[in-house]
This record gives C-alpha cells, sequence and structure tokens, in this order.
C-alpha cells in the first residue's frame, strides 16, 4: 500500500487537477527529489501535485493492482505520516509483516544498514529469512559516535542469526557542518552514511539498499530520513506500517534478544544542539554511560551540557536514582564533568528537541 | 529575564508551593537548565512544579547532585 520508492514504468505522467483521486492531466517532467506511493484507496492528492500512473512490479509490492505515485517537493513526511498512519490503524499485526516479507521479496537482494538496535537486527534477521544469507549484507557504520556496546550486539546478533555483517568507517565528524552540531546533524551524519554505503552495495551487485526506520519514525523530528530519501534508502519496516511496539513483539517471536533492548540512538544525540560534537565529549558521554549502566540502570541517558551532565532516568527507575544520588555524582565527576544534575521529569525520547524554535531546518 | 532573574523567579515560586529550602542555579552552556537542590523527599513535589519552572524560561529542570 505504501511505498517511498517504485521501480515500476511509468504509463503516464500528469498534473493532479482537483483534490481527492489523483488523476493523469496535462503531461510535464516531472524532476522529483522524493515522493510517496500510495495505492487508491488511501491517498487525498491535492491540486498542483505531480503525478504518475504506473502498472506492473511496484502493483506487487504495493498489494494493488494499479498505483498512482505522487510527486511533491513539500510536506511530503507529513503526507507519508499520515498513509502510514491509515495502513497501521486499518491492518492487523499479521498483515503488516506479510507486507514486510513482499517488500524484501520484491528487492531480489539487499543491502542494510545495521545499528545491531532493535529494527535493524529485526530487519536483517526477516531479510536474511526471505532472500537467504548469499543476498543479504548488513553492514555497520562505525565512528566516535557509535557506542560500543551496540557494536557487540550487532556482532553477537550477526554471529547467532547467520546475518553477513561487515563494519564501514565513516567519518561525519570530520565534516564541520557536523561538528557545528546544528538542529539538522543527523542529516550530515547519515549523508556521509548513505553515500559509503550505496556506494559499496553498488560495487557487491546489491539491488537495494534498507534501513531500519520504523513507523514511529516518520512523526518524529528526523532530518536523517531526508539524507536517506536523496539517496533512495528504502525503510521496509516503516513503509509496511510496523511501529516500534510491533517490531518488539515480532523480535519476541523470532527469538531475537533485542525485542526488549532499550533504544540506542548514537551518542551525538547526548550534545545539545549548537554545543560542538567533539571526540572528547562522545568519549566522556560513552564513558559516563558505562558507569550509569555498571550501576544496574537500563533505560536512560546523559546528556552532555558543557561543564554539566544531566541524566535523564526511565521513571521507573527514578527512586533508585534518587536512592544513588551519592553514587551517581561521584561517577559522572570522575569522568570529568564539574556538575551533575539528575532530571525531575526523566529519560524522554527526543528531549533535547525540546523547545526547539524551528524544527524542519534543513539545507 | 537574565539567568540570575530566572534562578531568582524559579526560587520564589519553590519557597510559596511548599518547598522553602529550595535553591536554583542555571546551569548548561546556555544556562537552560534550572539545577534545584531540595532534599530527596521533595523531588516528587519539585517535579509537579516542573512545568511552572519551564514556563519562565528554563528548557530542563534537574536535582543537583554536585554537592
Amino acid at each position: 500500500m505504501v511505498s517511498g520508492q517504485g521501480t515500476a514504468p511509468v504509463e503516464r505522467t500528469g498534473r493532479v487537477l482537483r483534490g481527492g483521486e489523483p488523476e493523469a492531466g496535462e503531461l510535464r517532467s516531472t524532476g522529483r527529489l522524493y515522493y510517496i506511493s500510495c495505492n487508491r484507496r488511501s491517498w487525498r492528492a491535492r491540486p498542483g501535485d505531480t503525478a504518475r500512473l504506473v502498472r506492473g512490479p511496484a502493483a506487487g509490492y504495493l498489494g494493488a493492482v494499479r498505483t498512482v505515485c505522487v510527486e511533491r517537493q513539500r510536506d511530503e513526511s507529513e503526507s507519508m505520516r499520515d498513509l502510514i498512519g491509515a495502513w497501521a490503524r486499518g491492518s492487523s499485526l499479521e498483515e503488516r509483516y506479510e507486507r514486510l516479507v513482499e517488500l524484501i521479496e520484491g528487492y531480489g537482494s539487499v543491502c542494510v544498514g545495521y545499528s545491531g538496535g532493535v529494527d535493524s537486527v529485526f530487519l536483517a534477521k526477516v531479510c536474511v529469512d526471505v532472500l537467504g544469507a548469499d543476498r543479504v549484507l548488513a553492514v555497520t557504520g562505525r565512528s566516535a559516535s557509535y557506542p560500543a556496546v551496540q557494536w557487540e550486539m550487532a556482532l553477537e546478533c550477526a554471529r547467532r542469526f547467520g546475518i553477513p555483517h561487515e563494519e564501514l568507517e565513516t567519518e561525519e565528524q570530520l565534516d564541520p557542518r557536523y561538528a557545528a552540531n546544528p538542529t539538522n546533524r543527523c542529516y550530515y551524519c547519515k549523508s556521509e552514511l548513505w553515500s559509503k554505503l550505496t556506494a559499496l552495495a553498488a560495487e557487491r551487485g546489491y539491488a537495494v539498499v534498507a534501513d531500519g526506520s520504523n513507523a514511529d519514525d516518520a512523526a518524529d523530528f528526523r532530518p536523517g530520513a531526508r539524507a536517506g530519501a536523496e539517496w533512495g534508502i528504502r525503510s521496509p519496516l516503516a513503509e509496511a506500517g510496523l511501529t516500534k511496539a510491533d517490531i518488539r513483539e515480532l523480535s519476541r517471536r523470532h527469538g531475537l534478544p533485542t525485542w526488549d533492548q532499550p533504544a540506542a540512538p548514537c551518542l551525538a544525540s547526548r550534545i545539545p544542539y549548537g554545543l560542538a560534537v567533539t571526540p572528547a565529549r562522545l568519549q566522556q558521554v560513552e564513558r559516563a554511560e558505562n558507569a550509569i549502566r555498571a550501576l544496574g540502570f537500563r533505560e536512560f541517558r546523559v546528556r552532555h551540557h558543557g561543564v554539566a551532565a544531566r541524566i535523564e532516568v526511565a521513571p521507573s527507575e527514578q527512586p533508585r536514582a534518587l536512592a544513588m544520588a551519592r553514587e551517581l555524582g561521584r561517577e559522572l565527576r570522575s569522568v570529568g564533568f564539574e556538575r551533575v544534575l539528575l532530571d525531575v521529569e526523566g529519560y524522554r525520547r527526543g528531549a533535547l528537541n525540546e523547545g526547539l524554535p524551528v524544527l524542519a531546518a534543513l539545507p | 529575564m537574565n539567568a540570575n532573574e530566572k534562578c531568582r523567579a524559579a526560587e520564589a515560586l519553590l519557597h510559596e508551593n511548599g518547598l522553602p529550602g529550595a535553591r536554583v542555579r542555571a546551569e548548561g552552556h546556555a544556562e537552560e537548565i534550572a539545577a534545584v537542590n531540595v532534599p530527596p523527599e521533595s523531588v516528587a513535589k519539585l517535579a509537579a512544579l516542573a512545568p511552572a519552572i519551564k514556563a519562565l524560561g528554563f528548557r530542563y529542570v534537574a536535582l543537583d547532585l554536585s554537592e
């Protein structure tokens, strides 16, 4: 039903003349950067959208006989959210999983961006199940912002589940636009990753490069998704409408140890926008989080605010954090923070995005 | 309000709402954190007042573990 990018032959291209069902009207060139696709049931096109009517292979993985692809230069993320949300609400978990399998079958071969987190481990495992190990390569982009604890999980899962796996060095920290830590920092990081990964995939003959973005991610502030779109990266979990909760449940059924693993974004996400990302700060965050993990905490973040560390702990672990306030303070001072603070609202995803005046500052 | 004024306003708010000994410092590279000193048993009350403290211009409210 929903796709980020199709390869079907274009039958007609035209402009949508009125809202509702897209129509192929006046022919013109498209010149698109991003587009979304849908079947006839779920799309509400707007006047001025550019539409392409396609038949063939795309219809197979989209599950529709006839598919209309609508291209947009703006509001594409909002539109994708609408589409995915409509599909996720109107389908069962089993149907969404079947959709994922269909999508992966359509790839033929795939190179997966593999961090060792819940989503990418699940995706790589399903890709191997569906296509066979000889048609799948999981690749981990490694840099100073990638935590060692995550690398260990990536290695363990690859070994245990027969996922072909390689590492790829990325150098986003050498890009001053990334190091300055603007609100769209992830765009520069993902651009570095996808440029290298798509080159590797092309060299090795993999047809598709995919990432582990899920349907919930479409509702979050994710400038990195734009880099994915520019490099033609597929997001089959999101396209199938699978949410984080879905992926955890399916991971549990597949026997994956990651099913209840806390979300683990890169270490740079602990540094507030505007404060430069440096190897020293990333290392300091990693050492601080390792120390807190060693105290038995499971879901938390150490946010780096210069001389101050602000700890966010999951609400369920907050009473224990208060009881261990002295130890937490001591451990974090030992890695170089002068001030140690415990956030009273606890851990929440995307806390550093709170209060941002402009969420869509994209290049 | 500058950082000092925000801290004084936050302290006044805390004092008026049952935390008479509370002290507030502005922390963070942009002084965006209200670092509050209260006894551990008062943290639930502090958490309940966090939205009001943030409304004074802080982005985060945190218990100061430094002392």
